[in-house]
């Protein structure tokens, strides 16, 4: 999560530094080349250092500078006119010339291929309209919504309905939508949301029910939504949330070092067998273990941790909300997971989240890296991982007293409860959450690599997805089918999640907890000192927030 | 005045100094240093995706259009128009109100002038994100929320401050001798400063006119607290590269590329101002 804030600060100082080039000399820009020929022509353009001050250029500067005053650019278009020669111009229109088509000229492509969207399968339906704000969280799934609706295939369906997409980073998202709804500001009508927030927002009355709408539509088939991913969407019988797509956990491993190996990766493999397979595949310098999250962050590092502490047996409370990070089986499970990435795991782990581990994977440095189900469609990809994409081998995600850590994650979209515009909005939720929907953007992407899967049990009945999704589509629909969020662990508990615990206050538990353990793994404090304090935070969370009696 | 003139009897001197070769080679290197996270941007966003995580870095690839293709695929030019008229809109009603001010404090100071001129810079001490609950909530209400104007009047507000300590510290170096003598030919304060001290300070005024347009162009957190609903600018438009799905490097850097062009196009046609502007001395 830091990580996200990080790296737009990383884009930000880049803007910046760009700017201190131009405030630097001409010896800084000459490492460009457009920047080498104006560079130049300052230099050719001035008689020496003397030239700065020009007595008759300065007085010639009065009458027009006065009518301009403020006037950023008059003045800014002004001093270049002031350069004698007009070389410097030249390199700056020849600049232009070469960026502009690039701006212009390449968007023409895309909006060609626009054109291939499938038709609308239904009579266009002129009698809801109004105009909706949608957020929505910036993944490959989204982004692919986002192209649809401008290439204008919700619009054939819903002529008189307006969609305004916003669509920002999760970090981002989730703060702008947290803020409007907390405060009822009503500038969404729709919005992305997690299973971890919907039945908190509900019990609040934040959000519209939609379970009935989307049952009385007999096209939408409810029933085809996968009963796993509803119940983390349902508050008091009522459905809150369409789930868009949806994931569970597996292990990803590369098949061609097992087989060097002599190894042979069972298809539901325990824990202890990752540990043991990541002893014998880990050598440092060319191939890690084993990679795992260890980036700070509930939604991060503590997602797949999680269910480590559920599939040991182990639990965040107990019945009487008194954590239980230390019991035995928890912290079992807490010291395996940090001493596997210690042992066996990249260096500086803690550093690592999904995209971390994706990038190592795909360049070859992993052995076996157990995350989410979406990771599948990215590995499996030629043009994502063109190197390692056939030696790539799937398990279930491990087990130990639990058969499943029971992960289960999707996202959702859901109604403000205060939308101005609430029939154009179940119309765009029921369209974007559809089985037509999936069809729409595979006709439209000509491939798989973006459609929305896990949400939807038809979807793996699809012939052309099963070609294409052969070796993980029945593990991924397996695991999801099998995750009990609503019953995560061995012994019982006063909360819902499988890789988190479904209070408001979790959101900042985990991200502290997750320092935590974060430092243990980098070797700052010893594992028996990170379990104690996440326990004692946890502790305090639950009595600040009367949970605990 | 002393002082002033004795400065610029040093600078002169200075610059009449050869450089050795020794310095020269450590300002290239330190430019190249400087320059190459910019470099490896652009460089980057003609990448593939793949390209782009490979390591060790690859500085010889086969260059690609992909990413710009991606990026231009959603429609850029709303959030360039709204970042475009935040920026100009604000920073031309900064000058309009940094100049008087800093005028008075430079040429007219009152008995308290160092009070007020912490007083303008304080307002800038509190961390916007202490700030952001309540202006969340008074924007709804004022239904300002979303809106271009909104957003105008925040980067106003936050680019006054040192618009007028800029531009302050640049009137002052205007020599006295010319404004007393324009004072006892009669002229007012309105010729004063349109005549006399904005003529004289326009690399000053460059200068300050373009740290208020990179600040407002570069701004990303109210933005996205207050108008990422309607009026995104492009700093939003380039986070939206960012997922936690999948990789995103090569399109980032590519949307980044495009947002810097038009502050570097910017910068290079008002090069020579700026660069006398924010050196030392500007007035001379």
């Amino acid at each position: 999560m830091n990580e996200r804030t990080g790296k737009r600060n990383r884009v930000r100082s880049v803007a910046l530094g760009t700017f201190s080039l131009n405030r630097g000399a001409s010896a800084l820009s000459s490492g460009w080349a457009c920047a080498k020929v104006m560079a130049r022509s300052e230099k050719g353009g001035k008689n020496g250092p003397e030239a700065v001050v020009r007595p008759e250029r300065r007085g010639h500067q009065f009458d027009n500078t006065v009518s301009n005053t403020g006037s950023v650019l008059v003045v800014a278009i002004y001093s270049t006119r002031r350069v004698p020669m007009s070389r410097s111009s030249v390199a700056l229109i020849a600049c232009l010339v070469m960026v502009v088509p690039m701006l212009f000229g390449i968007a023409a492509g895309p909006r060609v291929h626009a054109q291939d969207a499938t038709p609308a399968a239904m009579a266009p339906n002129t009698d809801i309209s109004g105009t909706i704000d949608v957020g929505m969280v910036a993944n490959p799934q989204m982004v692919a919504l986002q192209e649809l609706v401008n290439a204008g295939a919700f619009n054939e369906l819903y002529p008189n309905i307006t969609v305004n997409l916003t669509v920002l980073p999760e970090n981002e998202i989730r703060q702008t939508i947290t803020q409007d709804v907390t405060t009822q500001s009503g500038q969404f009508d729709v919005f992305t949301i997690g299973p971890f927030e919907v039945p908190l927002w509900a019990e609040q009355d934040w959000l519209a029910e939609v379970g009935a709408d989307a049952a009385a539509d007999p096209n939408y088939a409810l029933d085809d939504v996968f009963e796993s991913m509803t119940a983390g969407l349902t508050y008091d019988d009522g459905l809150y949330a369409l789930p868009f797509y949806g994931e569970s956990a597996m292990l990803f491993y590369r098949t061609d070092l097992f087989a060097d190996a002599g190894l042979e990766m069972p298809e539901r493999p325990t824990w202890d067998q990752v540990a043991e397979f990541a002893a014998a595949l880990h050598s440092p310098d060319d191939v890690y273990g084993m990679c795992l999250r260890g980036l700070p962050g509930w939604g991060e590092q503590l997602a797949p941790l999680t269910t480590v502490i559920n599939a040991f047996g182990g639990r965040w409370f107990d019945e009487n909300w008194v954590a239980q990070l230390d019991s035995e089986e928890s912290a079992a499970a807490i010291r395996f997971y940090i001493e596997l990435l210690q042992n066996y795991g990249p260096p500086g782990s803690d550093q690592n989240g999904f995209t971390e581990n994706q990038t190592l994977f795909v360049q070859g440095r992993c052995a076996m890296w157990y995350d989410a189900t979406s990771a599948a469609e990215l590995l499996s990809d030629p043009a994502l991982n063109p190197d390692f994409n056939e030696q790539l081998g799937y398990a279930y995600g491990p087990s130990a007293e639990l058969p499943t850590g029971n992960w289960l994650w999707s996202w959702n979209f859901a109604m403000a409860a205060n939308s101005d515009a609430p029939d154009a909005a179940l119309a765009f939720m029921l369209w974007a959450t559809s089985r037509d929907y999936v069809d729409q953007i595979v006709a439209f992407d000509d491939g798989w690599g973006r459609a929305p899967t896990g949400a939807r049990a038809s979807v793996y009945d699809d012939p052309a997805y099963q070609e294409r999704a052969s070796d993980f589509a029945t593990i991924v629909l397996n695991s999801i089918n099998e995750a009990n969020p609503n019953q995560p662990t061995v012994d019982p508990v006063p909360y819902t999640g499988g890789q988190f615990v479904r209070i408001p206050e979790f959101q900042q538990l985990g991200d502290d907890v997750s320092r935590e353990f974060a430092a243990a793994i980098v070797g700052q404090t010893s594992v028996d000192d990170a379990i104690a304090s996440a326990n004692d935070l946890a502790n305090q969370t639950a009595i600040e927030g009367l949970y605990q009696e | 005045m002393a002082t002033s003139s004795r400065r610029r009897t040093r600078l002169t001197s200075r610059t009449k100094d050869r450089a050795s070769p020794a310095w020269a080679v450590m300002a290239w290197a330190v430019a190249l240093i400087a320059f190459f996270p910019v470099l490896n941007m652009v460089l980057t966003g003609f990448k593939t995706e793949v390209t782009a995580v490979s390591l060790p870095p690859q500085l010889i690839f086969w260059p690609t259009l992909e990413n710009y293709r991606e990026v231009l695929n959603i429609n850029f030019l709303p959030f360039f128009r709204n970042s475009l008229i935040a920026a100009l809109t604000s920073t031309a009603l900064v000058m309009v109100l940094a100049i008087p001010a800093a005028y008075g404090i430079a040429l007219r100071p009152t008995k308290q002038w160092k009070d007020v001129l912490f007083f303008f810079i304080s307002t800038r001490f509190l961390p916007p994100a202490g700030v952001i609950v309540p202006l969340f909530i008074i924007y709804r209400e004022a239904q300002l929320l979303g809106t271009i104007h909104g957003l105008i009047i925040l980067y106003t507000a936050m680019n006054l401050p040192i618009a007028i300590w800029m531009l302050r510290s640049f009137f002052e170096e205007v020599p006295r001798e010319i404004i007393d003598a324009a004072r006892v030919d009669g002229t007012g304060p309105w010729r004063e400063i349109t005549q006399i001290l904005l003529p004289m300070a326009v690399p000053g005024l460059v200068a300050t006119a373009f740290i208020s347009i990179i600040f407002a162009w570069n701004e990303f957190f109210f933005a996205v607290s207050l108008a990422a609903i309607g009026t995104a600018t492009v700093p939003i438009f380039l986070v939206r590269f960012v997922t936690s799905e999948g990789f995103f490097w090569a399109k980032l850097a590519a949307s980044s590329t495009m947002a810097v062009l038009p502050i570097v196009i910017v910068g290079w046609i008002a090069q020579r101002q700026l660069v006398r502007g924010l050196s030392m001395g500007a007035i001379k």
